[in-house]
């Protein structure tokens, strides 16, 4: 079976989850098992005393001793479920945040290689849907272990009556168990095929939302797409009939399963085993008795499988996270100047991919001083980005050497250089609140956002901007606000103007550019205006990767 | 529920009476099981209870299989069905309108899986609501004093659960917003990583404010989790004084049937404990439907008729003339509109080239939307060859354009294209240095996760395809290099032009404003003479 690793994995991280669980409780392993072992008692109490209460003769009243054997049973139960699920709940949820936690400071100790190779979209996902999958389960954990606990306690209860029904039962309660598994892992199978359906349907769907506006300007198009989507529509509505119809007999005969068995020992054992029982009676009550907990635990099992599997893939992301990180949390380092930057053969070798050589950029041989303008153009996908994060240390060069002021920095540069730069990249992401600032003039701020002609779009108030839902050269232009703000000696720009109207395109050549020089900064720009290059000092040209003067 | 058409009503109703059957029979086989058990010596009674007893099984599993599955595919076809008129309706909707619903996707798909995934859970609630009766019913038979107890101890339940209701809600629409800003600031930083890579002092404040916001998500989940785990153990404890309180009771009944009566009480509190658990699920599935609800209504509400229009037939493919006159178009409340574009005067010949420049929110996208017949015009009408085009010739007049947007969706699948030549798409991606890059295969492009200026070529290489008469293009050079960009001015618009089509482009490049024809400038919604106006 193709499947039975990963739900042996899953067992096990359920396990793993549960340790985590009670060592962040605090209470020993013990105390636990007493605590549950006493939850399960109380039932087999009220089973008791309910059981014995069929002998008594009919003019004997009601017996005090089965109110207090049942007092006792509610007390037990109330105090510690209740207590056992509010515990679990508490500690499952401090494990699941530390997780999380552990993850996101994994994260931020990551290099920019290391963590594009890791996605986004993996790291997003772990912290965000799989540990709000993972918190609710407090409740089902404690329930499915309870009831184990009853199902199993329930069962030696029988055997102090009958070794021999006991074992008839436990047998019985077992191959139950084993059946319903089997069918659940068909499902399985069967679920995947709906997801993938499903996922086709989803697509013209996506289409329709998404490209609109071209749909309504070409209705051929328009056709084919409701053509597209009545037929994946139509295909998942056959395999979801095939589906149900197996799903519904699987899960009607589940659910039987256990009044099958019920009358299999009523009807089957006296006639096997004329002595094995004295009284039928009793047994069918024990089993009607256990029929709550052992549906409770056929329930539970296959959530909490799913519940292993969410854990692991969160365990298994954070040690390869941390795997990947730096040891150390990076710290902001004193502002520092400079008086020449310099790249000497500096070159970055992409990884290959199936057997074809990786993209390689560079030797880059480069100088910076301030009050400089250098501009970087060449062709989409010449290298020009890759320059960029060499630059700003944010990838690690694979050759050559890279100095500051005459001295050769460490292969990963690290924040001391990368302190160095205020970059605008050609994807931001723009923040509400100026992180790490928190102590800027409003004014200041304000009177940026006028220049940027932001005013009516954007305010500053109490620490954060309004709104960061703007157009996409509003988005730059709000970026290059909080660019200025940092007051770093070097500025980077990707493409800024591409996105800007004339006027401020003009702006930035004409007038932005020129009060940075003015105020000693170094900028270096990515840029395809070439009518705008005389604005610039020095201009380098990428071809292919390699770095050509202009 | 208006969940099915009244056609389909007749069928629920008798999936649901078979499950009702199942349901009762329960009740009937446990009644069975002891009869056949407790007379162990006449052989009669056991042999004819057991005989019973497989009947109600195989009669119960057919009843509650097929019966479930009649419930579940009337369900599937009336969800599938409004898909389908959903999807027709939003396909017919006009584009300002359609801009403006929210949540669109999310209502579209998120509401109808989830009316779904509740279906098999609301069908077995039914039916253990039902077993419940059946037990009832039979306990009435065996001892209704006992009986009156057991309801005591269930009513007492219910009004337990029902005052817990408000409390439930109001921690979980808490936790929801608690998990929303958590998410949103876990997504800054891990989208924004390479910016924060450069300012660590910003990642370490945003760090903190995300950590603080996880602690929320706990402080707030630890509240309402709380009645999830609570409402089973206060549920089990009821249950264990329904027993207290039927001491009294049982010491009455007779012996005989004493543990008949233990056995449906133990089996009936199955059904509850299931019932207490699920108890959310109708108003889960209640508020979906009202949300697709509402939804619906607000799409219908947006029908156009360009649609059935659009099956007159075959697309125009010639022209002479278009024309706006006097057209005008206001954002917001028509009493005070936020911002106009207009009264536009504008006239387009064929082959013509048309250069439209304007700072941003000048209204050049708006005006692109008017001209192509995206949007109908407030006030003022569109003429075609000296014609007005009344709204239901619409359809056919926006098929004369071809677009490149600035937000241009790129379709994997090929749709309504004519690709009967590969060899013509190959070239054309070689063309646009999309070779290598993008392939076609099967009839669909792959991969489309491309960069800005990427994705335009592409959308320039389908737009080809689509072979139409006017080519409207919004900023199609910004994001190319010079040499493309010179390309696209000195070569492929004369091309364009030669080959007879007419192409309005919006443009910055004031560089290449002398390859137009004409140049048409916006100042705050309003054309301007190009002779005063700065480029």
């Amino acid at each position: 079976m193709s499947d039975a690793r990963p739900i042996a994995d899953a067992r096990a991280s359920v396990v793993d989850l549960l340790a985590q669980v009670i060592a962040e409780d605090g209470r020993s392993r013990a105390t636990w098992l007493v605590e549950v072992a006493l939850v399960a008692v109380a039932n087999v109490l009220v089973l008791h005393s309910v059981a014995t209460g069929l002998d008594a003769s009919i003019d004997a009243g009601p017996s005090p001793r089965t109110f207090f054997t049942i007092g006792v049973a509610i007390a037990l139960n109330w105090s510690l479920q209740g207590g056992l699920a509010r515990r679990v709940q508490k500690a499952l949820s401090a494990t699941v945040s530390r997780t999380s936690e552990r993850l996101l400071d994994a994260t931020t100790r990551l290099d920019l290689e290391a963590f594009e190779a890791v996605g986004s979209a993996e790291i997003l996902g772990r912290v965000t849907e799989d540990a709000s999958r993972i918190l609710p389960s407090g409740a089902i954990v404690v329930q499915g272990v309870v009831a184990a606990a009853t199902v199993a306690l329930s069962t030696l209860y029988v055997a102090t009556s009958s070794v021999v029904a006991a074992a008839f039962a436990g047998a019985a309660l077992l191959g139950t168990a084993v059946l319903i598994d089997r069918s659940n892992r068909a499902v399985a199978e069967q679920i995947a095929r709906d997801r993938a359906a499903h996922r086709a349907m989803q697509e013209p769907i996506d289409d329709l939302l998404a490209g609109f506006k071209q749909l309504k300007q070409h209705s051929p198009r328009s056709e084919a797409v409701a053509a597209a989507f009545e037929r994946e529509a139509e295909a998942l509505r056959r395999s979801r009939e095939v589906y149900h119809a197996d799903f519904f007999a699987r899960d009607t005969w589940t659910r039987q399963l256990y009044m099958v068995l019920l009358a299999g020992v009523g009807l089957a054992l006296p006639a096997l085993m004329p002595d094995a029982f004295a009284d039928l009676g009793q047994l069918l009550v024990v089993i009607t008795f256990i029929f709550r907990p052992v549906m409770m635990v056929l329930m539970a099992a296959p959530l909490l499988v799913r519940l292993g599997a969410t854990w692991r893939r969160m365990t298994d992301l954070v040690a390869r996270l941390e795997g990947l990180a730096a040891a150390e949390p990076e710290v902001e380092p004193q502002p520092q100047g400079f008086t020449r930057l310099a790249l000497r053969d500096v070159c970055y070798r992409y990884p290959s991919q199936e057997g074809r050589p990786g993209f390689t950029v560079g030797p880059c041989d480069f100088e910076l001083a301030p009050g400089e303008i250098v501009f970087v153009t060449g062709a989409n996908g010449s290298g020009k980005s890759t320059f960029l994060e060499l630059l700003c240390g944010l990838y690690r060069r694979d050759g050559g050497e890279m100095l500051v002021d005459g001295i050769v920095v460490d292969h990963d540069p690290g924040p001391a250089w990368r302190c160095r730069f205020a970059v605008v990249f050609a994807e931001i992401t723009l923040f509400e609140r100026l992180y790490g600032r928190e102590d800027v003039d409003p004014a200041e701020v304000e009177a940026l956002l006028a220049d940027m002609e932001l005013s009516s779009k954007v305010r500053f108030e109490d620490g954060r901007f309004t709104t960061v839902e703007l157009s996409t050269g509003q988005r730059k232009r709000l970026a290059l606000v909080v660019a200025l703000l940092a007051d770093r000696p070097i500025y980077v720009f990707d493409e800024w103007a591409a996105d800007q109207d004339p006027h401020f395109r003009a702006a930035f050549y004409g007038r932005i550019l020129p009060a940075l020089r003015a105020r000693g900064k170094a900028v270096v720009a990515v840029t395809h205006d070439d009518d705008a290059f005389d604005a610039c000092d020095r201009r380098v040209h990428f071809v292919d990767g390699r770095m050509a003067p202009a | 529920m208006a969940l099915f058409p009244a056609a389909a009503r007749r069928k629920v109703r008798r999936a649901l009476l078979m499950l009702a059957c199942s349901a009762l029979l329960m009740a009937g086989q446990l009644a069975l099981l002891n009869r056949a058990v407790l007379h162990p010596d006449v052989a009669t009674v056991r042999i004819g209870a057991t005989l019973a007893l497989v009947a109600a099984l195989v009669a119960a599993f057919f009843l509650r299989w097929r019966g479930a599955l009649r419930v579940m595919n009337e369900v599937e076809s009336a969800l599938f069905e409004r898909r389908r008129r959903m999807f027709a309706e939003l396909r017919a909707a006009e584009l300002r309108a359609f801009e403006r619903i929210d949540e669109l996707r999310a209502g579209f798909t998120r509401d109808i899986d989830e009316l779904e995934a509740l279906m098999p859970v609301l069908i077995d609630w039914v039916v253990y609501a039902l077993m419940l009766v059946g037990f009832g019913l039979y306990l009435v038979v065996l001892t209704p004093k006992g009986a009156a107890v057991w309801v005591a101890t269930l009513a007492l339940l219910g009004w337990r659960l029902h005052r817990e209701r408000g409390e439930a809600r109001r921690s979980g629409a808490d936790l929801g917003r608690a998990w929303s800003r958590r998410r949103r600031l876990v997504e800054q930083l891990v989208r924004g990583f390479a910016q924060l890579k450069m300012d660590p002092a910003a990642g370490a404040a945003l760090r903190v404010e995300a950590a603080e916001a996880g602690d929320a998500v706990d402080e707030v989940g630890g509240r309402h989790y709380r009645a999830m785990y609570q409402a089973p153990v206060m549920a089990t404890t009821i249950y264990f004084l329904g027993f207290m309180l039927f001491e009294p009771v049982s010491a009455s009944i007779e012996p005989k049937i004493r543990f008949e009566v233990v056995t449906v009480l133990f089996l009936s509190f199955a059904s509850v404990l299931y019932l207490t658990r699920e108890r959310h699920s109708f108003a889960a599935a209640e508020a979906a439907l009202a949300r697709l609800d509402r939804l619906e209504a607000t799409i219908t509400g947006l029908a156009s008729p360009l649609v059935e229009a659009a099956d007159a037939g075959p697309a125009r493919v010639d022209f002479d003339r278009i024309e706006l006159r006097g057209v005008a178009f206001s954002y917001g409340d028509p009493e005070a509109p936020t911002f106009t574009v207009g009264p536009i005067d504008l006239s387009l010949g064929r082959g013509e080239v048309v250069f439209i420049t304007g700072s941003n929110g000048s209204g050049k996208t708006t005006l692109m939307k008017l001209l192509t017949g995206l949007y109908p015009p407030d006030r003022g009408a569109l003429w075609l060859d000296g014609r007005r085009i009344s709204p239901s010739q619409r359809a056919r007049y926006v098929d004369l354009f071809t677009s490149v947007f600035m937000d241009h969706h790129l379709f994997g699948p090929a749709y309504g294209l004519d690709v009967a030549d590969p060899e013509r798409v190959e070239a054309l991606l070689l063309r646009f240095n999309l070779a290598g890059v993008v392939s076609f295969e099967g009839g669909s492009f792959a991969p489309l996760d491309l960069s800005t200026g990427q994705r335009k070529r592409l959308a320039m290489v389908v737009a080809l395809l689509e072979d139409r008469p006017i080519y409207v293009l919004d900023e199609w050079a910004a994001h190319q290099d010079p040499e493309l960009r010179r390309y696209f001015y000195t070569t492929l618009v004369p091309e364009l032009r030669a080959a007879g089509k007419t192409v309005v482009a919006i443009s910055h490049d004031a560089r290449f404003f002398h390859l137009a024809d004409r140049r048409l400038h916006l100042v705050d919604g309003r054309l301007v003479a190009t002779a005063e106006a700065t480029p």
